[in-house]
């Protein structure tokens, strides 16, 4: 198994064409393998911070660089999983065609190859029996989990997610917060998880990276205070509470 | 039964009373047959001329067909182009509303320069006046393409072919169809139009020459006959487009599901 992959933002501008300044002089090293849980006020540039680190979009100043194996690649074309906050599935394709969709575009699997990872994804998110159905027969939590297996399927490092779970209801969203994190625990993904809800922040990350509004600044940077292992009882303990705390408090430093 | 009866039921009884009516009102106050002939007559036309108004069906209706095709084809290939290169869009887009706006019986003598008098130039005739709205259709379409599936596709490394066969087609098949279903009327008017101008050769006359005929020889009802044919065959092209595009989408468009 090839190792972890590690992120770095280097003095990183980017503004755009009609003057608006997303990101201004960011600097930020993501550790390979953890989970790391970027917090800002909804349009202070967070997604802007992920488009970078999927190569999809570029700085002004500054680079953003993948670091495989200690050796540093552009992020264009890396081993890269994105999730957005919809699921954007292919209304016309079954799950298990829209699960295969990545490994058909980069047309180096066969067919046999093709069908066994596209069921291991499926299996891996639970939706080991419904590879045949369509998109609109699924709940809003089903179609998530069909997207976080698409973003899967290819066997990502790094894995770039855009406030996912904002749309699905509570429980729903509880749910595959556990198992996101214990998937890419389990796979030795890298994280990089966007979300503008302070709890889901302190109950899924390592590290908690708090930012401005616009032009996003970290206001704030902290370390998760529960070990690697998860459970759902932690989110009512004191130390949980006292973390939440934190996290706000920053979060209104920071202006917003 | 029942449920077929409520649905066709109510129309077949409103047309049983206009055409009760007309009929009543023609013989009534003595309207001259030339100007309007009462129900029955058209349909005593109708039995008189039958072999010759079913070879006119066929024949415009084949025309019709072959304008149609060539709309789709050369339209969905045009919009597959300009949407693929915006520098083709901008270039040519302005252009195509030509044909939107070209009256076809202004182009029809040119046509029949072209082609000769024939089944050739009406189809073509069919086709100027039908591929407008399947251009804009697809093209409208691949327009409206979720940015974030572009991004997806580009994440994953997508060549712009992929792009356009996985991606943009596909997203674009609504509007695709809907374009082909005004497509599908507008070729039989283009067809009828065309026959008017340039439809006299190879001795198979369509309905747009049954229509002329029965016209300058006052023959009304035969006329009226004619109308009839021309209706049930735009009406037969559009419910086959409707059967094919609800076929295409039914698995996933609500516009199919009902």
């Amino acid at each position: 198994m090839p190792g972890a992959i590690s992120l770095r933002f280097e003095r990183v501008d980017r503004r755009f064409d009609d003057g608006l300044v997303a990101i201004e002089g960011l600097d930020l090293t993501i550790d390979a393998g953890s989970f790391t849980v970027l917090l800002g006020p909804s349009g202070c540039g967070k997604s802007t911070l992920l488009r970078l680190a999927a190569g999809l979009d570029e700085p002004q100043s500054g680079r953003v660089v993948l670091a495989e194996d200690g050796v540093d690649r552009s992020p264009k074309g890396g081993p890269t999983g994105f999730v957005f906050q919809e699921a954007q599935l292919l209304p016309w394709r079954t799950l298990e065609a829209n699960v295969a969709l990545p490994l058909e575009l980069a047309g180096d699997t066969t067919a046999a190859e093709l069908h066994a990872r596209v069921d291991e994804a499926l299996r891996r998110v639970g939706l080991a029996g419904a590879a045949t159905r369509m998109p609109h027969e699924l709940s809003g939590g089903m179609k998530m989990r069909a997207s976080l297996a698409r973003a899967l399927v290819r066997a990502p490092r790094l894995f770039l997610l855009d406030e996912p779970f904002g749309a699905l209801d509570e429980l729903t969203r509880l749910r595959l917060d556990d198992e996101l994190r214990a998937l890419a625990k389990d796979l030795r993904i890298t994280v990089l998880f966007v979300t503008h809800s302070i709890q889901e922040a302190a109950y899924l990350a390592d590290r908690v990276i708090v930012f401005s509004p616009r032009p996003a600044r970290i206001v704030g940077d902290y370390a998760s205070p529960f070990a690697d292992v998860r459970h759902a009882d932690q989110r009512f303990s004191e130390p949980f509470a006292a973390f939440v705390g934190t996290l706000h408090d920053a979060l209104v430093r920071g202006g917003a | 039964m029942n449920r077929a009866m409520h649905h066709i039921g109510p129309p077949l009884v409103a047309l049983a009373l206009l055409l009760g009516t007309w009929e009543l009102l023609v013989r009534a106050l003595a309207v001259p047959a030339f100007l309007l002939p009462p129900p029955s007559a058209i349909a005593q036309a109708t039995a008189d001329n039958a072999s010759m108004l079913a070879n006119g069906l066929v024949q415009t209706g084949f025309t019709a067909v072959i304008g149609f095709l060539l709309s789709a084809l050369i339209g969905n290939l045009t919009a597959w182009l300009l949407g693929t290169f915006r520098i083709l869009e901008r270039a040519f887009y302005p252009y195509t509303l030509f044909l939107q706006t070209v009256p076809i019986v202004t182009v029809a003598p040119l046509l029949v320069l072209w082609f000769g008098s024939g089944t050739k130039a009406v189809a073509v005739a069919a086709f100027i006046v039908s591929v407008f709205p399947v251009i804009t259709g697809t093209l409208s379409g691949m327009r409206a393409v979720d940015p974030n599936l572009r991004d997806l596709f580009r994440l994953y490394g997508a060549g712009r072919l992929a792009v356009l066969a996985k991606l943009e087609i596909p997203a674009a098949l609504p509007q695709t169809v809907t374009g082909l279903r005004v497509a599908s009327g507008l070729a039989v008017i283009g067809t009828i139009v065309g026959e008017f101008v340039a439809g006299f050769a190879d001795g198979k006359p369509g309905l747009g020459i049954i229509v002329l005929t029965a016209y300058r020889q006052l023959k009304t009802d035969l006329l009226f006959a004619a109308v009839l044919g021309s209706s049930v065959l735009g009406l037969g092209l559009f419910a086959s487009v409707q059967l094919l595009g609800h076929h295409l989408l039914r698995r996933w468009h609500p516009s199919a599901r009902n």
